[in-house]
């Protein structure tokens, strides 16, 4: 309860600024909350909320495979060192190329669709998984596993008990690093061959000169990363409540 | 029983520890203790199964070490325990690795067990939420309830303050005494080796190896009675480590 109270707060403040500002400005470019909200509450059903759905869903798509197939290589890299001899130099060669080059061979071999834009985040953000996962079971410190290995556990055991759990918060911060990284790319994707998706319906606005309708997208393009922000904070909750 | 054979181990080019032997009767306990850096630490590793490269040979009830088919119980000075685990389930982990299935009876053990060593009421505790002295608890706890072929200790007091450790030394031979492992206790304190162990092994290194080994006859005894006794004894062990460091 305090908790949401501390949000409608900040978020008071927030548009207490955008409306100090609005009112200097005195410019379409930055039109007022008030308007923006009552337009947001007129066509939020009837225009934004596919474009809001699916982008959601791309999002959510892109981080769950790209934390899956991530997660599953950080951790053999970090827990097996000739996994990571062979597979490290591979990541440090194709992290530093910039993938958002990549779109048009991407759109090409997975045509305009859904699966490009997946591909797309996958492959930005999977990296930031790899690298957080290989490190942080890494550093796992070695006596954390003696009481395990004096046991006769094998791998399976320790990477339930001692690897996962171990690893989890620094995956979890990874996740929130990527959610950013993934709504930026997600934007710029959905500006070719689509015409759904938060990003289309932004530049479109933009297009269209209707700075009201683009600002209400951009508040729910903000919306849908809260969201993420607060699903990763629950399972935080949840899963590393030892931490606390 | 604990049987280990001209043990030889070398951390690379390394030699910590050489031709070393050692003997723990069924229901003995042996307190080895030793100048820092001469290898105590290694000798338990290798008894808990965690340093599998080794020469020489490690028997335990004369079967070849495996820690997948012994039961080794195992308390180290930083406790090991997992933090993501609560006091309970840190206690059965021992259990739950070993099979998998666990049965009431072990539950209603493992609550005996941590109702004596005092944890009662805690169960539900995470480890970042205990003090020193009750993680230590836990971990002694732990060691039990998976009723273990041997039990190792590498100075599992030494982190606490006096008066807790004292408590803990006598919970420990307290629950020791009712159910007497194979017992191989590593500390650095001659007050402790003389309170907690039947025999007294001294080592040297390195490389490891053992000097002595002196019966005890000051065992479990918290309130020494043939004092002169007890202090020329203690002087024989605190010259002995002297000279080794020497």
């Amino acid at each position: 309860m305090r908790n949401s109270f501390r949000y409608v707060l900040i978020f008071l403040l927030i548009f207490v600024l955008w409306q100090a500002g609005s009112v200097a400005l005195k410019n379409p470019i930055l039109p007022s909350p008030a308007a923006v909200f009552c337009n947001l509450k007129e066509i939020f059903f009837s225009k934004i909320a596919i474009h809001a759905a699916l982008s959601l869903s791309r999002i959510a798509l892109g981080l769950a495979v790209s934390v899956l197939a991530g997660s599953i290589l950080g951790l053999l890299m970090g827990f097996y060192p000739p996994v990571d001899r062979f597979l490290s130099p591979i990541v440090y060669f194709t992290y530093p190329i910039p993938k958002i080059a990549l779109l048009p061979i991407v759109m090409i071999l997975l045509g305009l669709g859904e699966a490009s834009k997946i591909t797309i985040i996958v492959i930005i953000t999977v990296f930031q998984i790899i690298i957080t996962v290989r490190d942080s079971v890494k550093n796992i410190p070695k006596e954390m596993f003696y009481s395990l290995k004096s046991l006769g556990a094998n791998d399976a055991t320790i990477f339930k008990e001692v690897i996962l759990p171990a690893t989890m918060p620094e995956l979890l911060t990874a996740v929130r690093l990527s959610t950013g990284t993934a709504i930026s790319v997600l934007f710029f994707t959905e500006n070719f061959g689509t015409t759904h998706g938060m990003g289309y319906f932004i530049m479109d606005s933009w297009m269209r000169v209707n700075y009201i309708d683009m600002y209400s997208g951009i508040l729910v393009l903000g919306g849908i990363g809260l969201l993420i922000f607060l699903a990763v904070d629950a399972f935080d909750m949840i899963f590393c409540r030892w931490k606390r | 029983m604990i049987k280990v054979r001209n043990l030889g181990v070398y951390y690379d080019k390394f030699k910590a520890l050489s031709g070393l032997n050692l003997e723990v009767e069924k229901g003995g306990i042996v307190a080895v203790i030793g100048p820092s850096g001469c290898g105590k630490t290694t000798l338990l590793y290798v008894l808990a199964g965690i340093i599998n490269k080794f020469e020489g040979e490690v028997l335990i009830n004369d079967a070849p070490i495996d820690p997948r088919r012994h039961r080794i119980g195992l308390v180290l000075q930083d406790y090991g325990l997992l933090p993501w685990k609560r006091v309970f389930e840190n206690a059965l982990l021992g259990l739950k690795v070993k099979k998998k299935v666990i049965e009431k009876k072990d539950k209603e053990y493992a609550e005996y067990i941590l109702a004596r060593v005092g944890l009662s009421g805690l169960f539900k505790r995470y480890p970042g939420e205990l003090s020193g002295g009750q993680k230590q608890r836990v971990a002694i706890a732990r060691a039990f309830i998976m009723k273990p072929d041997i039990l190792l200790l590498d100075e599992p007091f030494s982190a606490l303050d006096a008066i807790t450790r004292e408590e803990m030394q006598d919970l420990f031979l307290d629950v020791w005494k009712s159910d007497s492992v194979s017992t191989v206790f590593v500390t650095h304190s001659t007050e402790e080796a003389m309170y907690l162990g039947k025999k007294i092994t001294v080592m040297t290194g390195p490389p490891g190896r053992i000097v002595t080994t002196i019966d005890n006859p000051f065992f479990g005894e918290r309130e020494v009675k043939d004092t002169e006794h007890y202090i020329s004894m203690q002087l024989k062990l605190k010259k002995l480590l002297k000279g080794i460091q020497k």
